[in-house]
């Protein structure tokens, strides 16, 4: 039996997918109560996209209520929405990308196969040259990231 | 008995068609006829104990001071030695391998997986404990815990409670606190990385994704929280309830390393 102990799995990865959705539509809808405005729920998930991707302060402006979260009246009022949603995106592409880079060291894919349309350098079946950063003496060449999410491996 | 079958045994509880192969496969597989003697395996040391009944313990166990062993499956090996100690009450229950019980543990009906630990007082009854977990200290009624568990401090599982290991549990914490008869019936289901901090009082039913987070509070209401690695928080003076997702990455980062570095450690 293999217990699943990395905090990207199937499960998570999923609640993450669902957990962007909702910020999207609450975001959406926080939007279109501000300017009086009426949306139907993909319409709220679409403006919501379109603020969280490329309106962060906007967003901050916001007062993002959660619906279905809790069985009262108040508010459930959901803080930093922008930043959860870049974050989000971020872990899913890098959950995509570990994924492929396992299942390349399963030597199940041939690097042959590969669609022309991935660029970058041939994977030689080596960890050390997808760490990132990969070196310390070219590490000060590549713009720091703001979460170190190679540390997590 | 994994965790997972236990899992599949309790999720669908009204599927009596499942719960009937269920039946059979366990009857396939074991004897259901009484009057079999307790069996002890080689290197075992069994000392002060006070009653051990209907008990097969495999080898290389220690048992010292143990009040009553009763109806109960020991699995050790010279790999992974289990041990039970002082004040331990067992009945009922299946004992992984390599774990180890001791200082006043009370545990009926329960099974634990390997390479765990209940000390110091915990009582653990009708409860599925999961592969490297501890328990110490506390009360766990009727839950089903998944692997690499941590509860340290004096709190409670009152509820029918789910949770799919990697958690801890703060001191103070109470899981279902308002079961609305004697037996527990409420149910909380809660995903991976579940951490409730220091006294939460969860009082009815509720859900969490992975990695939920909740602060110091009671929470008076059920709660759904769909949104993975998130703080939840009660802001009782502004009479609302405070989400923020992605709050491991924003602020926390040392604790999902410790979350996810709980891997075995062969004792």
């Amino acid at each position: 039996m293999r217990i699943e102990y990395d905090y990207l799995a199937p499960d998570s990865i999923n609640e993450i997918f669902d957990g962007l959705q909702l910020l999207r539509q609450f975001t959406g809808e926080a939007w279109a109560r501000k300017n009086k405005q009426v949306l139907t729920e993909k319409g709220c998930v679409q403006k919501g996209k379109e603020i969280l991707d490329t309106k962060p302060n906007e967003a901050a402006t916001l007062e993002i209520l959660a619906s279905g979260f809790e069985n009262s009246r108040r508010k459930v009022v959901i803080l930093k929405a922008a930043d959860a949603s870049a974050i989000f995106k971020e872990l899913i592409i890098y959950y995509g990308v570990l994924e492929i880079i396992r299942l390349i060291e399963k030597k199940t894919v041939k690097l042959g196969s590969h669609p022309k349309s991935i660029t970058g350098q041939p994977i030689q079946n080596q960890m050390d040259q997808l760490r990132w950063p990969p070196d310390e003496s070219i590490s000060s060449s590549i713009p720091s990231r703001q979460y170190p999410f190679w540390k997590m491996q | 008995m994994q965790v997972a079958d236990a899992w599949l045994w309790s999720k669908y509880r009204d599927d009596e068609k499942l719960l009937q192969r269920f039946r059979e496969f366990t009857d396939a597989k074991y004897d259901t006829r009484r009057g079999y003697y307790g069996k002890i395996g080689d290197r075992t040391v069994i000392k002060n104990c006070r009653i051990i009944k209907d008990a097969w313990i495999g080898s290389d166990a220690y048992l010292k001071g143990a009040n009553k062993i009763k109806n109960i499956t020991i699995n050790s090996s010279p790999e992974a030695k289990t041990q039970i100690g002082e004040g331990c009450e067992l009945v009922n229950g299946i004992i992984g391998s390599g774990c180890r019980i001791f200082y006043g543990v009370k545990a009926v009906r329960f099974v634990m997986g390997s390479n765990s630990q209940l000390k110091y007082g915990a009582r653990l009854i009708n409860s599925f404990l999961g592969d490297n977990s501890t328990i110490s200290c506390c009360e766990v009624l009727n839950s089903l815990i998944f692997p690499a568990h941590e509860q340290h401090h004096n709190n409670s599982f009152l509820c029918a409670a789910t949770v799919l290991g990697q958690s801890n549990m703060a001191a103070g914490a109470t899981i279902g606190s308002n079961h609305n008869s004697r037996g527990a019936d409420g149910e909380l289901i809660a995903g991976r990385g579940f951490w409730p901090g220091l006294c939460v009082s969860l009082k009815h039913n509720s859900k969490f994704a992975s990695f939920t987070l909740i602060a110091k509070g009671d929470f008076p209401a059920e709660l759904n929280i769909p949104i993975p690695f998130s703080l939840l928080s009660n802001d009782v003076s502004n009479e609302r309830l405070l989400l923020m997702p992605a709050y491991w990455f924003m602020y926390n980062m040392y604790a999902l390393a410790q979350e996810c570095d709980k891997v075995f450690q062969p004792r």
